[in-house]
């Protein structure tokens, strides 16, 4: 076999197991619709957008040209706002911390900093409860190769986001140019744990949000205005709540979109300078991907499934703004019950860097409730545990394990799967992985 | 309209999922992809001229190039490391999965674009070039470089490669 088909046959296989999810068509319809919308808003919106083009208004990109697009012209001309506009030797260190960047930024290879034209303009500055901070801008002559992304060569304005460093110097915290089609940076995150956003603003009404992970694994947003002031706003994140779990928008929606500023430093694969991120992925493992029938009964009544829930039935334990992929649960336990409830327990959440947790959606008499079964703990040695309404037994599970449950009797009583549905009196189980046993407490 | 479009998700969906799975190395970002691109064509449906699937495929590919851009990375910056406990079968698969995901992310992303047009989406060195904007000749020759590249990686044989079934 010669290396292309090699090369062919491992692409083939190692992408057999990949199918869309069910809902896919309905989300793709739902949101085409919306982007028709916006089409029709931006179109009738032309001759303001036209007109207000000459004031400092958004960092624009996609103006075709070799010459620097009027609005960004703009940003360099424009005095420099915020409090500290007037300490000259701040917006020096500043300016310096910009050139001396470049070097360790991995958009260097992109070329980028190759063709600076004239000076670094901060367009901002200003003091925060954590430190000095600056958006600074620098027009720069981009070529097109393989590795970069512009929709045409010619020059394009670069922004660089200046923090405090540990000496309280400014420091170049990230840098990006504009791509079309990409998330523009307009904000980035500073001080201790990066917990203090700020925002520039780019003549765009925003709201910035924050996700709360409730006792029963829902999850909500809160969505508060971003106020600017002077050119920007600073918005101290609660300490509770993870950096990747922030999120700005468009002042009054409540789902992302292309449109929408991105913080510069809040993704999860890190910026274009310094350390990448820690990854500690807590979610279930995806390998455990099936579809576990645990009622033991070798005829399925027709009812709740697992392709049985939809999209709208998770949207509650799900977030849209998630950086990471939004957890689509690969498990699925399901069965009937002795009192002829059905059940679908599913690992939902694992988002960002939040564990998964297991959700159970019980149907009985046609009404269907959620159960929480906890967060996914990888140490642990039973991954699933939960406990049905209505004394309807325990779902317990792990992938690749032998288990064996023991209610009052002090009788083991093994299941043969890696999952299974055991009365609701079992008070312990054992767990055994690779000749190891350990034993479960249910209570 | 409804109806027609439903068909063409339904029938190209999958393969876009896969050919974004290799272009990106996540399935999320993969899923998000095919969702934002199935999009437009849906916004642009009635006044594609050529095939829905290829103009798919195109802008799926150039979207695929900017996320890389969006958010910052070398495309052949290391990707996180998966976390992962299981049964030995599906380590030796999730392994061997990772390793072509982890490959494929080294590479510049017109290369990696190349290989997986050519090799996974199996179009011919034209309908490549076409989707890519480029010649045949450069696709020929960022696939030879890329599948010198993956040999080297994946250490694969020089010949008689056999037993691919179980790689993955």
């Amino acid at each position: 076999m010669n290396v292309e088909d090699q090369v062919r046959t491992i692409f083939q296989t190692c992408t057999d197991d990949l199918r869309p999810r069910s809902d896919l068509l309905a989300d793709v319809q739902r949101g085409g619709a919306r982007r028709k919308f916006r089409g029709r808003v931006a179109m009738a919106m032309g001759t303001v957008v036209v007109i207000a083009a000459a004031a400092v208004g958004a960092w624009t990109a996609f103006k075709p040209g070799p010459t620097i697009p009027a609005a960004d012209q703009a940003w360099l001309n424009a005095p420099t706002r915020g409090n500290l506009a007037g300490d000259s030797g701040y917006l020096k260190q500043a300016a310096s911390a910009w050139d001396d960047s470049h070097g360790k930024s991995m958009n260097a290879e992109r070329g980028i900093f190759d063709h600076l034209r004239g000076a670094p303009h901060v367009v901002w500055a200003g003091k925060t409860p954590v430190g000095n901070a600056a958006f600074i801008v620098q027009e720069s002559y981009l070529r097109q190769h393989d590795e970069i992304q512009i929709d045409h060569e010619g020059s394009h304005l670069l922004m660089g986001f200046v923090g405090p460093g540990s000496d309280g110097k400014p420091v170049i915290i990230g840098d990006t140019y504009p791509a079309p089609g990409s998330y523009e940076d307009g904000a980035f995150l500073i001080g201790k744990d990066d917990h203090t956003l700020v925002v520039l603003d780019q003549g765009k009404a925003l709201d910035y949000s924050t996700l709360t992970i409730n006792g029963d694994g829902t999850v909500h947003r809160t969505f508060a205005p971003v106020k600017f002031h002077d050119g920007a706003a600073v918005i101290s994140i609660p300490a509770n709540v993870q950096k990747y779990d922030v999120a700005l928008t468009g002042h009054g929606r409540r789902s992302p979109s292309n449109s929408d500023p991105s913080i510069a430093n809040n993704a999860y694969l890190g910026t274009t300078i310094g350390a990448n991120a820690e990854f500690d992925y807590k979610r279930l493992p995806r390998s455990w991907n099936a579809k576990i029938w645990v009622s033991g009964r070798a005829d399925r009544p027709k009812g709740l499934t697992c392709n049985s829930i939809t999209g709208s039935e998770l949207a509650k334990f799900t977030d849209p703004y998630a950086q990471t992929s939004v957890e689509s649960p690969p498990l699925c336990i399901y069965g009937i019950t002795a009192n002829g409830s059905r059940f679908a327990v599913m690992n939902v959440g694992g988002f960002n860097f939040h564990p998964s947790w297991i959700e159970a959606i019980v149907e009985h008499n046609g009404k269907r409730q959620d159960v929480y079964g906890g967060t996914y703990d990888k140490k642990s040695a039973l991954w699933v545990h939960i406990r049905l309404p209505d004394q309807q037994g325990w779902i317990i599970g792990r992938d690749g394990a032998a288990l064996a449950y023991q209610t009052g009797d002090d009788q083991w009583h093994t299941v043969t799967s890696s999952a299974a549905l055991i009365p609701d009196n079992a008070r312990q189980v054992k767990v055994t992985v690779g000749g190891t046993t350990q034993i479960f407490l249910l209570r | 309209m409804d109806s027609d479009f439903a068909e063409f998700v339904q029938g190209q969906s999958g393969r876009l999922l896969r050919t974004a799975f290799l272009l990106t190395g996540d399935r999320g970002h993969a899923e998000d992809l095919v969702q934002e691109v199935l999009e437009r064509v849906y916004v642009k449906w009635r006044s594609i001229r050529t095939s829905p699937a290829a103009y798919a495929r195109r802008a799926l590919v150039h979207a695929a190039t900017n996320r890389w851009r969006a958010r910052g990375r070398r495309p052949e910056a290391p990707l996180p490391e998966r976390d992962y406990l299981g049964s030995p079968d599906h380590a030796e698969t999730y392994a061997t999965q990772d390793a072509v995901v982890r490959a494929l992310a080294t590479l510049p992303a017109r290369q990696r674009a190349v290989l997986v047009l050519r090799y996974l989406d199996d179009l011919s060195e034209q309908d490549t070039a076409a989707v890519l904007g480029c010649s045949a000749g450069t696709v020929k020759s960022q696939a030879s470089r890329g599948l010198a590249r993956l040999r080297e990686l994946l250490s694969l044989p020089e010949n008689d490669f056999t037993g691919a079934r179980n790689e993955c």
